[in-house]
C-alpha cells in the first residue's frame, strides 16, 4: 500500500507530471504525421533519457506510446492517410465521416475510445499481469497459426460490396506479403532480381500509397472549378448518444486489444482489424459500417490503444517485447539498469508501480491533450481541394521515406497509389489487401514452423486445444457473416 | 480564432524542437574542435570537420542499434564533432553495407559491423566483403549458450547431445532464421559430437526463442547469454554449456562446451568500420578517438547497465579475428549444406 500512495506521489511531481504531458503530445504529433510512428519518437527520444531518473524516463516513454497509438487516426480521418498502419481500419468510416462533415466528431470518439481502451488493458495489466503472462506462454507455432487465421476472417467485414472480390483483394495482398526474405531460409524471394525488392515491400509505403496517392489520383480526375463544396467541421465533443451508442465497441475493442497485446509480433494492426470485424458483426446498424459509422471507429481505436497495456505484460513479466515499440521501450528499460523479467515483479515494485500509475495517467492525459489538438486539426478538412492534394502529396512522400530512408519506398507507394486507384474503380476493396499484407508474414511463419514441428502433417492445428478453439470461431465467424450477407442482399446476388 | 492560432503556434513550436532535438541530439553535445582536449598533433589533417555520419544496418532501437550509439555517442565527443545516425536496413544488413562501402573513402561515413557481414559474404548473396572495409576496431562480443526449459528431462550438454544422437532430427532447437549466427553454433555443436542431429525450429529473434524455450514450445534453444540471468534464476529455463573460450561472468558456474569435450567456441561481435582506401591518418584519428571512448569509464557504466558484453579489439587483432572466423563460417555453412 505504502508502495502505491509513493507510486502516486510520484508521478504527480511537476517534472514527471509535466513530462508525461509532454510525452502524450508528443506521441499524437509523430502518430498523427504519416510515416513517423510512436516507435520512431521513442527510438530518437530514448537517448535524450539516459540521463533521467529511470521512472521520469519511462514516463515520457510510456506518454508518447499512448499519444502514438491515438495519433495516427487522426490523419487517417481527415486525410485517408494511416499516421501508423495500426490505424488503417478506421480509413474508410473515418474519411466518409469527414466527407459528411463529421470528422471532428469521428476523432473526438478516437480519443474517448483510445483513453477507454488503454485505461482498460491498464486495468487487466495491473490485475492480471502474471496470469496473462502465463497464457501468452501457451502460444506455439499452431496456435500462433490458428489466432492469425481468425484475424485474418476480418477480410470479410472489411469486403464491403463483394465477398469474392473481397477474398481476391485479400489474396492478392498475401502473395505480395510473400516477397522479400524468407522467414525460415536465408534467401531472398520473389524479387525479380531487383535489389531493392530482396528486403520485401515495405507496409508502411504500400498502406499510404493505397490510401493517400490513390485518393490524390481520384481528387484530381474528379477535380472540377465549381465542385468546391464546403466541408463543414462541426463539434468535436461527441455527445451522449454517440457516447453511449459507441461505448460498448470501445470495451469490447479494449478486450480484444489486450488479447492480442500479449502475444508477441502480433500488435496493434491486427488488434484493431480484428475489432474492426466485430463491430461489422454486432453493430446497431451494420448497413453503415464502412460507410461512416462511429461505432466503427470506437472500436479499432480502442483495440489498438488497448495492446500498448497488453503488449506491456510479457515485457514486463517475461522480458519479452508484444509489439516494436515495446522492444524500444525494454531496451531504454535496460539502458536505466532495470532488467524486465520474471524477477522485475519480486524485486523492483518500487519501479513497477510508478510505470501502472504512469500508464494511467498518460491515458488521462490523453482525453485531455487529444482534446486540445481535435478542433484545429479536424480544420484540414476545410482545406481547398488543390492544396490538400499537395498536402497529401507531400506528407506521402515524406511518410514513405521516412519509414526507412529510402527513395525506392517512395516509388513503392506511388505503384501501389496506382494499383489502390484502379482497385477502388472497379470496386476490389483495398482494407483486405492492407490486412492480408500485414497477416501474411505472421500466417506463412507460423504455418511453417509448425509444419517443421510436426513433420508436415497438418493434424497439429486440430489436436491443441487453443487452436482448436481458434480455428473454431473463425469458421463460424465467416460462415455467419457470409450467410448474413447472403440474406441481407436479397435482390442482387452479390457479385457471384 | 485567435485562440485557435496560439494552439497552433504552440504545437508547432513543440514539433519543431523536438524535430530538432530528435534529429540533431548530438549537437548539442558538441565540442568546437579548438577547445576539445583531443586535438591531434599539428601535422595530422584536419579531420573531422564537419558532422559524420554513422550507417547501422539493424533498425532503430534494437540491440545493435543502442550499442553503436551508445559507443557512437562517445567517440564523437572525442572527436569534437557528432555522428548522424542512419538506419539503413534490410537483408540482413547487406543494403546497408552495400551503401557504406560504396561511401566516399573520406572519414566522414563510418560503418556499423556486425557477424553478420562474415555469413553474407559466404551466403554469396551480396557482392559486398568485409574486405571491402577499413577496420576501425572491435567493441563488444555476444557469447552464446545451449538452454532448455526449467522442467526439461535434460540436465547437462552429454544428456541432451546423446538423445540428439539416439534420435537424430527430432529434437526441436530454437534458433534464429537457418543459416545465421545461432544456426552455425548448433551446427557447430551437431558436428562435434559426432552423429548428433537437431532439428531445427527457426524463430524471428531472441525473444521469440526465449518465449518459446519459456513455453516448453522447443526442447533446447541456442541464445546470447544477455539478459537471460533472470530466466535462469527463476528456474524457467536452465543453461546448459557456453560455446565460448572461456567461462562467463554471468553464469560462473555454467561449463564451457570446450571443457565438456565439444570444440565449440562461437562468437558474435560487434564493430566500427570505413569504406576501402580511407587515408592511414584518417583511420588513426578514428581508432585513436573510438579508443579513448572505449576506456572511457563513464561510457564502461553506462555499457554495463545497458548489458553489454564489453571486448575491445584493436584495428589489427580485429582483423586477424575476422581473417580465422571467415573460414569457419564457410565450413559450417557447407556442413549445414546452405553452400557447397
Amino acid at each position: 500500500m505504502e508502495l502505491v500512495i509513493n507510486a502516486i506521489v510520484t508521478i504527480f511531481q511537476p517534472i514527471n507530471f509535466s513530462l508525461t504531458l509532454l510525452g502524450v503530445l508528443i506521441g499524437t504529433l509523430f502518430g498523427a504525421i504519416p510515416g513517423l510512428t510512436a516507435t520512431l519518437a521513442i527510438a530518437l527520444l530514448s537517448p535524450l533519457t539516459f540521463n533521467m531518473d529511470p521512472i521520469s524516463s519511462m514516463l515520457l516513454l510510456l506518454g508518447i506510446y499512448a499519444g502514438g497509438m491515438y495519433g495516427g487516426s487522426i490523419t487517417a480521418i481527415t486525410i485517408r492517410a494511416p499516421g501508423a498502419p495500426a490505424n488503417a481500419a478506421v480509413v474508410d468510416d473515418g474519411y466518409a465521416l469527414t466527407l459528411q462533415g463529421k470528422g471532428g466528431v469521428a476523432i473526438g470518439i478516437s480519443n474517448v475510445a483510445g483513453v477507454v481502451g488503454g485505461l482498460f488493458s491498464c486495468i487487466a495489466m495491473i490485475f492480471l499481469s502474471p496470469l496473462l503472462a502465463k497464457f501468452a506462454l501457451m502460444f506455439g507455432p499452431a496456435e500462433y497459426f490458428s489466432v492469425t487465421l481468425f484475424g485474418l476472417t476480418a477480410v470479410f467485414a472489411v469486403s464491403g460490396k463483394s465477398f469474392v472480390k473481397g477474398v481476391f483483394s485479400a489474396l492478392l495482398g498475401l502473395l505480395l506479403a510473400t516477397v522479400g526474405y524468407d522467414p525460415i531460409l536465408p534467401f531472398s524471394r520473389f524479387n525479380f532480381g531487383v535489389g531493392s525488392l530482396s528486403r520485401g515491400l515495405s507496409f508502411l509505403p504500400a498502406v499510404i500509397g493505397m490510401f493517400a496517392f490513390a485518393e490524390v489520383i481520384r481528387l484530381v480526375l474528379e477535380y472540377k472549378e465549381e465542385n468546391q463544396q464546403i466541408v463543414k467541421v462541426d463539434r468535436v465533443v461527441p455527445n451522449l448518444q454517440e457516447f453511449k451508442e459507441s461505448l460498448r465497441f470501445m470495451i469490447r475493442g479494449g478486450f480484444i486489444g489486450v488479447l492480442i497485446g500479449i502475444l508477441p509480433g502480433a500488435g496493434g494492426t491486427i488488434a484493431s482489424y480484428v475489432a474492426y470485424g466485430d463491430v461489422r458483426r454486432n453493430a446497431r446498424h451494420p448497413e453503415l459500417v464502412g460507410k461512416g459509422s462511429l461505432e466503427a471507429i470506437a472500436g479499432p481505436e480502442s483495440a489498438n490503444n488497448a495492446v500498448s497495456g497488453g503488449a506491456m505484460i510479457p515485457m514486463l513479466t517475461l522480458g519479452i517485447p508484444g509489439d516494436s515499440v515495446t522492444a524500444v521501450l525494454l531496451g531504454a528499460m535496460m539502458i536505466q539498469g532495470i532488467q524486465p523479467g520474471p524477477l522485475l515483479f519480486k524485486n523492483h515494485l518500487d519501479v513497477v508501480y510508478p510505470i501502472f500509475a504512469g500508464m494511467i495517467l498518460s491515458n488521462l492525459a490523453l482525453l485531455f491533450i487529444g482534446m486540445i489538438v481535435v478542433k484545429p486539426i479536424s480544420r484540414i478538412a476545410l482545406i481547398k481541394k488543390p492544396l490538400l492534394i499537395s498536402f497529401l502529396m507531400i506528407f506521402g512522400v515524406i511518410g514513405s521515406f521516412a519509414s526507412s530512408n529510402s527513395i525506392f519506398d517512395v516509388l513503392v507507394a506511388i505503384c501501389f497509389g496506382v494499383l489502390g486507384f484502379f482497385m477502388d474503380r472497379f470496386d476490389f476493396p483495398i482494407a483486405p489487401t492492407v490486412l492480408a499484407m500485414i497477416l501474411g508474414p505472421l500466417l506463412e511463419n507460423s504455418l511453417r514452423q509448425a509444419m517443421i514441428t510436426s513433420n508436415g502433417s497438418p493434424l497439429i492445428f486440430f489436436t491443441k486445444p487453443i487452436s482448436v478453439i481458434f480455428l473454431t470461431i473463425a469458421a463460424i465467424t465467416s460462415l455467419s457473416m457470409i450467410y448474413r450477407e447472403r440474406k441481407q442482399a436479397k435482390p442482387l446476388p452479390s457479385g457471384f | 480564432m485567435k485562440n485557435l492560432k496560439k494552439i497552433l503556434a504552440i504545437i508547432l513550436i513543440c514539433l519543431l524542437s523536438f524535430a530538432l532535438a530528435a534529429c540533431g541530439s548530438q549537437p548539442a553535445q558538441n565540442n568546437p574542435p579548438a577547445q576539445s582536449g583531443t586535438q591531434p598533433a599539428a601535422s595530422a589533417p584536419a579531420y573531422p570537420t564537419k558532422p559524420m555520419e554513422m550507417i547501422i544496418v539493424w533498425s532503430a532501437g534494437g540491440g545493435s542499434d543502442l550499442a553503436a550509439r551508445l559507443m557512437g555517442d562517445y567517440a564523437a565527443k572525442e572527436l569534437g564533432q557528432s555522428f548522424v545516425y542512419q538506419n539503413v536496413t534490410g537483408a540482413n544488413g547487406a543494403i546497408g553495407w552495400d551503401q557504406a562501402a560504396n561511401s566516399p573513402a573520406d572519414g566522414y561515413t563510418v560503418a556499423n559491423l556486425t557477424f553478420d557481414v562474415l555469413t553474407n559474404q559466404a551466403m554469396g548473396q551480396t557482392p559486398i566483403k568485409y574486405d571491402d572495409f577499413d577496420l576501425i576496431m572491435q567493441f563488444t562480443t555476444q557469447p552464446v549458450g545451449v538452454f532448455v526449459p526449467g522442467d526439461s528431462p535434460y540436465q547437462t550438454l552429454d544428456e541432451l547431445l546423446a538423445a540428439a544422437k539416439e534420435k537424430p532430427e527430432t529434437l526441436q532447437m530454437g534458433t534464429t532464421p537457418l543459416g545465421g549466427f545461432f544456426h552455425q553454433a548448433a551446427g557447430l555443436l551437431e558436428a562435434s559430437a559426432d552423429g548428433a542431429k537437431f532439428k531445427y525450429l527457426p524463430f524471428k529473434g531472441s525473444a521469440e526463442i526465449i518465449a518459446a524455450l519459456s513455453g516448453k514450445h522447443v526442447d533446447a534453444g541456442i541464445q546470447t547469454l544477455t539478459g537471460m540471468e533472470q530466466h535462469v534464476e527463476n528456474g524457467s529455463i536452465r543453461v546448459l554449456a557456453i560455446l565460448a573460450e572461456e567461462r562467463s561472468q554471468l553464469f560462473p558456474n555454467t561449463p564451457t562446451a570446450k571443457e565438456l569435450g565439444y570444440d565449440v567456441a562461437w562468437e558474435s561481435w560487434r564493430g566500427f568500420a570505413v569504406p576501402k582506401g580511407t587515408p592511414e591518418e584518417v583511420r588513426a584519428i578514428l581508432e585513436d578517438a573510438f579508443k579513448k571512448a572505449y576506456d572511457n569509464p563513464e561510457f564502461q557504466q553506462k555499457a554495463k547497465e545497458a548489458g553489454l558484453d564489453l571486448y575491445y579489439r584493436g584495428a589489427a587483432d580485429f582483423k586477424t579475428m575476422l581473417d580465422e572466423q571467415y573460414p569457419n563460417v564457410e565450413a559450417v555453412l557447407k556442413q549445414l549444406e546452405f553452400i557447397k
